[in-house]
């Protein structure tokens, strides 16, 4: 997946059908500036390293707090 | 006695034992408001007239044949219309795969009805409760003032409940959507601990963020709501406040989006609550400002994933902000959904070790009052928005949103309160207590 300076709507098109919807060019051209916000949120989520050192087993939801 | 339309849910059920009141008079009382006022606001999808006096019918003959169903027998309440009361139809606020005509009855609603509660109709909402409004069902306007929003996405329970419409309402909330509206309204509102109300029947907008919940005049009227459709016990007696320990959450882009009058009206709450002896103290949470962002990396895959057939099928059906919102969910990587998911389940950690040292944390529900129209999701406004709100569903911890008071411009201001997981009541009896030194307000509808 491209980042989000990357995206084009060529690229979104693909990124979508991967994700199972297949996006006519107009609608993915109309859809790249919330796609780019999208992602630029989830680029902020890149840089965490947090239970990413493997043997955390299955998580149960909350941390396994319940 | 005051206007009957306002009692507290405790108060109409002494009135209808005492034989003051009757669930008949008030249910037509209730039709009659609706009548009156949705013109205006835009509340209501479906009201269910001809059912709802006949149950309130019912409900007058067990009460004075000594057959009590409990407090909420005979009380006139409303749902979001996106929940399955069987022969109702469910719009969903949309034209995508709607409306739809279940056969039977969601739990909770099940369980709503098993508790004697007359069901006035279905509330308008945000469509699918994603965030925008669908043009040929049109915003919920505010009872505050009707050039503004009642929020979303459960603005029409709101508004209802607001302006004595009906007594308390369901809401569903994945971000802010209780809490949102009941801010923007003045009027109480809970997410609960995530899993507390089943959402069997419920149309799903995230499985990992959503939850249900009541919208309520008071801490005791939601307590009691929630104990409905739920089956559970939940207590909203007012807490003595002394010696608790409060947390007051400190987030990065506060003062960006805060609106002077909200503010003012959030510290004179907090100012009342270390009159009273409660403790307070600043507290954050190590990459808690990310939570948003992992909110929308699990949101909308989820959202795209549950739409998917229908987004084939009928996408002329949706309003434009909806469609494309559920289109672009499909191109989230799935590595952005698991680091959403392992933020989610890191600040579960973090805020434990944090419960440890404070029993509540507060803020406000919403850095502003209402707006003239419910901001986009993902813009800079929907951020603001959801600042204060977006955490509590990554989270799952339960969520109170109430009134702060009254701003200059005379708009609610809400205050929110959270607790540990399940520890809703202590949410409630907190708020119970807030609400004595807030005193009650109506909209000047």
């Amino acid at each position: 997946m491209a980042s989000s300076k990357d995206l084009d709507a060529v690229l979104l098109r693909r990124a979508a059908e991967l994700g199972g919807l297949k996006l006519p060019r107009d609608r993915a051209e109309a859809l790249l500036p919330l796609a780019k916000a999208l992602l630029q949120a989830c680029e902020k989520l890149e840089p965490l390293d947090i239970n990413a050192k493997g043997g955390a087993g299955s998580l149960s939801p909350w941390g396994g707090l319940q | 006695m005051s206007d009957p339309l306002f009692l507290s849910i405790a108060e109409l059920g002494s009135a209808y034992r005492a034989r003051k009141l009757s669930p008949v008079a008030i249910t037509r009382r209730c039709l009659d408001r609706i009548a009156k006022l949705d013109g205006k606001l835009n509340a209501f999808i479906t009201v269910l007239e001809k059912e709802s006096l006949a149950r309130a019918a019912e409900a007058e003959k067990e009460l004075s044949g000594g057959k009590d169903l409990g407090p909420l027998h005979g009380v006139p309440v409303a749902l979001k219309d996106l929940v399955a009361i069987a022969g109702v139809p469910t719009t969903f606020s949309s034209k995508a795969g709607s409306p739809q005509t279940p056969k039977s009855d969601a739990p909770l609603v099940a369980k709503l009805k098993a508790s004697g509660a007359v069901i006035l109709g279905k509330t308008n909402l945000l469509e699918y409760a994603y965030g925008a409004v669908h043009r040929d069902f049109g915003q919920t306007n505010n009872p505050w003032d009707d050039k503004r929003t009642s929020g979303g996405s459960s603005g029409g329970s709101a508004a209802a409940v607001a302006t004595g419409m009906c007594y308390a309402a369901l809401g569903t909330d994945t971000g802010g959507s209780i809490r949102i509206p009941a801010a923007y309204c003045g009027i109480v509102g809970l997410k609960p601990t995530y899993g507390t109300v089943d959402l069997t029947g419920v149309q799903a907008l995230s499985w990992s963020l959503d939850h249900g919940g009541p919208l309520a005049r008071s801490c005791a009227d939601a307590a009691l709501f929630l104990q409905a459709i739920t089956g559970k016990t939940f207590d909203a007696a007012p807490k003595d406040v002394r010696g608790l320990r409060i947390g007051v959450m400190q987030h990065q882009d506060e003062a960006k989006h805060m609106q002077p009058g909200v503010k003012k009206a959030v510290e004179g709450v907090l100012d009342r609550l270390k009159k009273a002896g409660a403790l307070l103290r600043p507290v954050s949470v190590p990459d808690m400002d990310l939570a948003p962002d992992a909110l929308m990396a699990i949101l909308y895959p989820e959202a795209s994933v549950i739409h998917q057939r229908l987004i084939a099928a009928e996408p002329q059906g949706f309003g434009d902000t909806t469609r494309q919102q559920i289109e672009a969910g499909f191109a989230i990587p799935a590595t952005a959904y698991v680091r959403g998911q392992m933020l989610q389940r890191e600040l579960a950690v973090r805020f434990k070790r944090l419960f440890e040292d404070v029993d509540v944390l507060i803020s406000p529900s919403v850095p502003w009052v209402a707006p003239a129209e419910d901001p986009a999701l993902n813009d800079d406004s929907g951020a603001g928005e959801m600042l204060y709100s977006g955490l509590y569903n990554v989270l799952g911890i339960p969520a109170l949103a109430l009134p702060a008071g009254l701003t200059p411009e005379g708009l609610p201001a809400g205050l929110q309160i959270a607790t540990a997981w399940g520890a809703d009541s202590l949410a409630f009896c907190v708020g119970a207590a807030i609400e004595a030194g807030v005193g009650a307000f109506h909209p000047p509808v």
